[in-house]
């Protein structure tokens, strides 16, 4: 990480007392959404992090979130970056409308030559951007600046070992060795920790933060509380209301 | 499901259709309220509210409690669109240990409830099997030690 994020999450957090680990957390995630990544660049991930934060004002969005059927309403999202139009309706869709998205998001996707890694490392961008945000907003902290991006280029490497859940992409084998390091060893990998494994740098930033927000994957099916200023029923009673909002089926 | 349990080990079972209510109150998790009020205020636009909420959690729970409360909603504001957005289905134990739950809940209105293939007799006779004793299943999961690396 860079001295000048450190310094930034340290600072910023420091009135509220935060948690040394969640200060580690949260530092490692921003300082990765501004490197290069396996599939895209330092500036694709800034803009699309930056994109992500526009379309909770968009007009467009608002619009098809009222509709019937959120393909019903056509238009232009009121957008700020220069990413093409089928990844920013693809961020705006994911952001503002999570309950009713469906396959033909990846289709449409895939029909403009946007690969499956692509997407997944387009999605893992928007959730590490908007948890820290959400965390942000439920603490009172206004939205941090997004960070600089870092020159070089993406490592283009996709796992070989995959598998087949009954997802809408294939993810990475909880038998291949990475998935093993990725998830600490967890003797059971729930199918919502695998989502973006088929970019496992992806799975690493979402593993850090669920461990330091929620609780350890070792501990997910225990119900006993884990050390938190909460009780693991009032953490789960929250997870199930943020879910009911969200119209997570999940 | 695991409101259900975590609630009933620790002081007697939630009212868990309260969390998919319109305002998601009375579930009878000590402080839940104030708790459900920071999420509703969290997730919508209403910035005085939100302030109210955050306030109310600093009073009853402390900053520690805020923070942790934070760190909840922001996991799942990001896990909920993870599955959301990659067509995830229900891992199977609890796809099946939870059909008359997820009916209870109204949880099955939802339109990614129409993705999950729930197969023909022979699971829906399993799951009738599974559900009553899924508490245990969990229970038992939870107790399973982490294997030396």
């Amino acid at each position: 990480m860079t001295e000048k994020i450190a310094t930034e999450f340290s600072n910023i957090y420091e009135p509220f007392n935060v948690r040394q680990d969640l200060i580690d957390a949260h530092e490692e995630v921003w300082a990765n959404l501004g490197r290069p990544g396996t599939w895209l660049t330092a500036a694709e991930k800034v803009a699309i992090a930056a994109e992500t934060r526009a379309a909770q004002d968009c007009t467009l969005c608002r619009k098809r979130k009222e509709a019937l059927s959120p393909y019903a309403v056509e238009g232009v999202h009121d957008s700020i970056s220069e990413l093409d139009p089928a990844r920013i309706d693809a961020i705006h869709r994911i952001v503002t409308d999570p309950g009713r998205l469906s396959r033909r998001l990846i289709t449409d996707l895939a029909d403009q030559g946007i690969t499956d890694v692509e997407y997944v490392e387009l999605l893992g961008v928007i959730m590490m951007t908007m948890d820290i945000d959400m965390f942000h907003r439920a603490v009172g902290i206004p939205p941090l600046p997004l960070p600089k991006p870092q020159p070089g280029e993406p490592t283009r490497q996709r796992p070989t070992q995959l598998s087949d859940i009954g997802a809408w992409l294939p993810v990475l084998s909880t038998r291949d060795p990475l998935a093993k390091e990725l998830f600490n060893n967890a003797i059971r990998v729930s199918n919502v920790a695998l989502g973006l494994s088929l970019v496992p740098e992806m799975t690493r930033d979402q593993v850090t933060l669920i461990e330091s927000q929620y609780v350890p994957l070792s501990q997910i099916a225990s119900t006993v509380s884990s050390g938190r200023a909460i009780t693991r029923a009032q953490m789960e009673l929250i997870a199930s209301r943020v879910s009911a909002l969200n119209e997570c089926f999940y | 499901m695991l409101l259900r349990e975590s609630s009933t080990s620790e002081n007697g079972a939630a009212q868990v259709t309260a969390v998919t209510s319109e305002d998601g109150l009375g579930s009878g998790v000590p402080h839940g309220d104030i708790l459900t009020q920071l999420v509703n205020a969290t997730l919508g636009d209403n910035l005085s509210e939100l302030e109210r909420a955050r306030q109310a959690v600093v009073d009853e729970l402390g900053m520690d409690g805020l923070i942790d409360a934070a760190g909840i909603i922001a996991t799942f504001t990001m896990q909920n669109r993870v599955a959301d957005a990659t067509g995830l289905p229900l891992d199977a134990p609890m796809e099946l240990g939870s059909r008359g739950f997820r009916e209870d809940l109204g949880v099955n209105q939802f339109q990614a409830a129409s993705y999950i293939k729930r197969g023909g007799w022979g699971r829906a006779l399993l799951a009738k099997i599974i559900e009553p004793l899924m508490p245990t299943i969990m229970r038992l999961m939870a107790r399973r030690k982490k294997p030396t690396p």
